[in-house]
């Protein structure tokens, strides 16, 4: 799927990569995407490092496809799919990590435990908008992402595993809620 | 409880993402047609995706990018990221500073003696900016698992005695009084609901998280610092809603802030702000109309014209500097003032000053007469043109 607003990027989905070697299909595909990919993981997952990690799980796992022959056709939405399932398990994890932490770490000690990701988000000073999304679980928070960047809502769905039915009532609440959270934020002073 | 402007609200965002049946359109138009509120909301919910989409690149360093190529085309994973390690050594680290802790209170507990309290202890009244406020009468939640209720203010043994059992998380508690200060802590006097207890509680820890929390967060029992809680403190009680500190963005000049949710037919949110002075307040009150246009004695807000006009004798004319302000192009303004204008999406809002205090009301649709007459109405219900608005707060 083309992108009308990145006129800079080669859209390889209409690409067959087996036209070329298995490094140099691996290599041209890094190199087309891998910047909006990054992009699009530090937003997902509000975390650089982790960003860095699923990026590179992202290009290990087209390497493994590439070897078995099972060139993806449509080369960006097989990344984000990817990429959005990792940024999505890992949100899930964190926050089974994050009750554990409440149990047996916070409310021990009394003290305040905020989560690196809370962290990142006060270090960064990050936009009232991006500020209103980061507030989302990561899954509605990879759903407005990857909408953002041109995915229809059954690519999405697609990407993140839920039904139409699903994915539209996640999107759906998650818009609004940046709505109002956006509001909330606009002030009346 | 979700309304019929709320369905279609979710209705037009899921448009923006799905297709919607010709059934679902027909009525989302027809709605948008009749609902000026809600056509406001689908703009702003269409500008939030444009403004998603064009959010900019956070890029990654040509190091790293290139380190990442590199050991992708090896097929060598990177090692595992520090982030990881660091978050293993939290874990390790909260285990190992929750033990102690827990250890602490088992010793403390072994070593209670309720037969030394000293009834003449009195606690230093003073007051941090940043200890929550709860009103007496408040009822609260206990947030942590085990809290401490103590027969007096104080963490000294000599002159407080522990009561038994620690209160559980969950635990309801009335507020009878406080806050005092004491040992770093904010005291509460509390009756436990459902326990026999009567005595005081420490309402968070020395770094400001809270040990007990008003019930569901609800209106009327926000955290709020003792100077926000003044600023309500004479509000009008339907004006009085759901206040919580606002402590960033404050207008220019102000010190504290304060928003109430109120909700009401009319009106969705008041900001309340106190100034230094009353001509810091009519100051940026000035500034604030003049950002929108909106220039000194103009306008007819009641005609839902946008304007300014004064609500208190003398505009006009010299009087002490301290109660005048000035604009360019202006006479000598008095500081008690009130006018109107459309925000960027054409919502009414009205700002009012009040003394020290500046009130700014955000209305619900773009009715300005409605929104000035909602300001100026006094508790009883009565509307005045030349007395100060009902939405100052008594005593301003």
């Amino acid at each position: 799927m083309a992108d009308p607003t990145r006129p800079d990027l080669v859209d390889l989905g209409e690409v067959r990569l087996s036209h070329l070697g298995q490094f140099e299909a691996v290599a041209a595909a890094f190199d087309t995407y891998h910047a909006e990919l990054y992009s699009f993981l530090r937003r997902s997952t509000r975390d650089e490092r982790a960003a860095e990690d699923l990026l590179q799980e992202t290009f290990l796992r087209l390497t493994k496809e590439v070897d078995a022959g099972r060139t993806p056709e449509h080369l960006r939405a097989w990344l984000y799919r990817v990429a959005t399932n990792l940024a999505v398990s890992r949100g899930r994890r964190a926050t089974t990590a994050r009750a554990w932490m409440g149990e047996h770490g916070r409310e021990a000690s009394g003290a305040r435990a905020e989560s690196p990701e809370d962290d990142v988000v006060a270090r960064e000073g990050r936009t009232t908008l991006e500020a209103a999304m980061a507030s989302l679980a990561t899954d509605a928070r990879t759903a407005l992402l990857l909408s953002a960047d041109g995915f229809s809502g059954e690519e999405i769905a697609a990407a993140i595993g839920r039904s139409h039915a699903a994915t539209r009532t996640l999107l759906t609440r998650a818009r609004i809620r940046v709505r109002l959270a956006l509001e909330d934020a606009g002030g009346v002073g | 409880m979700t309304t019929i402007h709320d369905e279609f609200l979710e209705l037009a965002a899921a448009a923006i993402d799905f297709e919607l049946s010709e059934s679902e359109r027909i009525a989302l138009g027809r709605h948008l047609d009749e609902c000026a509120a809600c056509r406001r909301h689908v703009i702003g919910l269409n500008a939030d995706q444009r403004a998603a989409a064009a959010l900019p690149i956070l890029t990654l360093s040509p190091a790293t990018a290139a380190a990442i190529r590199a050991r992708t085309l090896r097929r060598q994973p990177v090692p595992r990221s520090t982030l990881r390690m660091l978050a293993i050594a939290a874990v390790v680290a909260a285990l190992v500073v929750g033990a102690a802790v827990v250890g602490a209170q088992l010793l403390r507990r072994a070593d209670r003696d309720l037969s030394d309290v000293d009834p003449t202890f009195q606690p230093d009244a003073s007051f941090g900016i940043e200890t929550a406020v709860f009103t007496p009468g408040a009822v609260a939640d206990v947030i942590v698992t085990d809290l401490r209720v103590r027969t007096a203010p104080t963490v000294d043994d000599s002159k407080s005695a522990k009561l038994e059992p620690l209160l559980g998380r969950g635990t309801q508690l009335r507020i009878v009084q406080g806050p005092v200060r004491a040992d770093d802590y904010d005291w509460y006097q509390i009756e436990a609901i459902g326990w026999p207890h009567r005595g005081w509680v420490a309402s968070g820890d020395h770094d400001g998280s809270p040990w007990i929390q008003p019930q569901g967060g609800g209106s009327g029992s926000a955290k709020l610092s003792r100077d926000e809680a003044a600023l309500i403190a004479g509000l009008r009680p339907d004006a009085a809603i759901d206040c919580r500190p606002r402590r960033t963005r404050l207008p220019a000049r102000s010190t504290t802030g304060v928003e109430c949710h109120v909700n009401a037919a009319v009106v969705t949110r008041i900001g309340l702000y106190r100034f230094p002075t009353r001509r810091d307040a009519a100051m940026t009150y000035l500034e604030r109309l003049d950002s929108y246009g909106v220039r000194p004695r103009t306008g007819d807000c009641l005609a839902r014209t946008e304007g300014d006009r004064a609500w208190e004798a003398g505009d006009g004319t010299q009087g002490p500097p301290a109660d005048r302000a000035t604009a360019a192009g202006s006479p000598p303004l008095v500081t008690g003032r009130i006018g109107c204008f459309h925000d960027e999406n054409g919502t009414a809002n009205v700002r009012v000053t009040c003394g020290t205090i500046s009130v700014g009301i955000l209305g619900r649709d773009d009715d300005l007469a409605d929104v000035e007459r909602w300001a100026m109405a006094t508790s009883d219900g009565t509307t005045t043109t030349d007395e100060a608005p009902g939405i100052c707060p008594r005593g301003t």
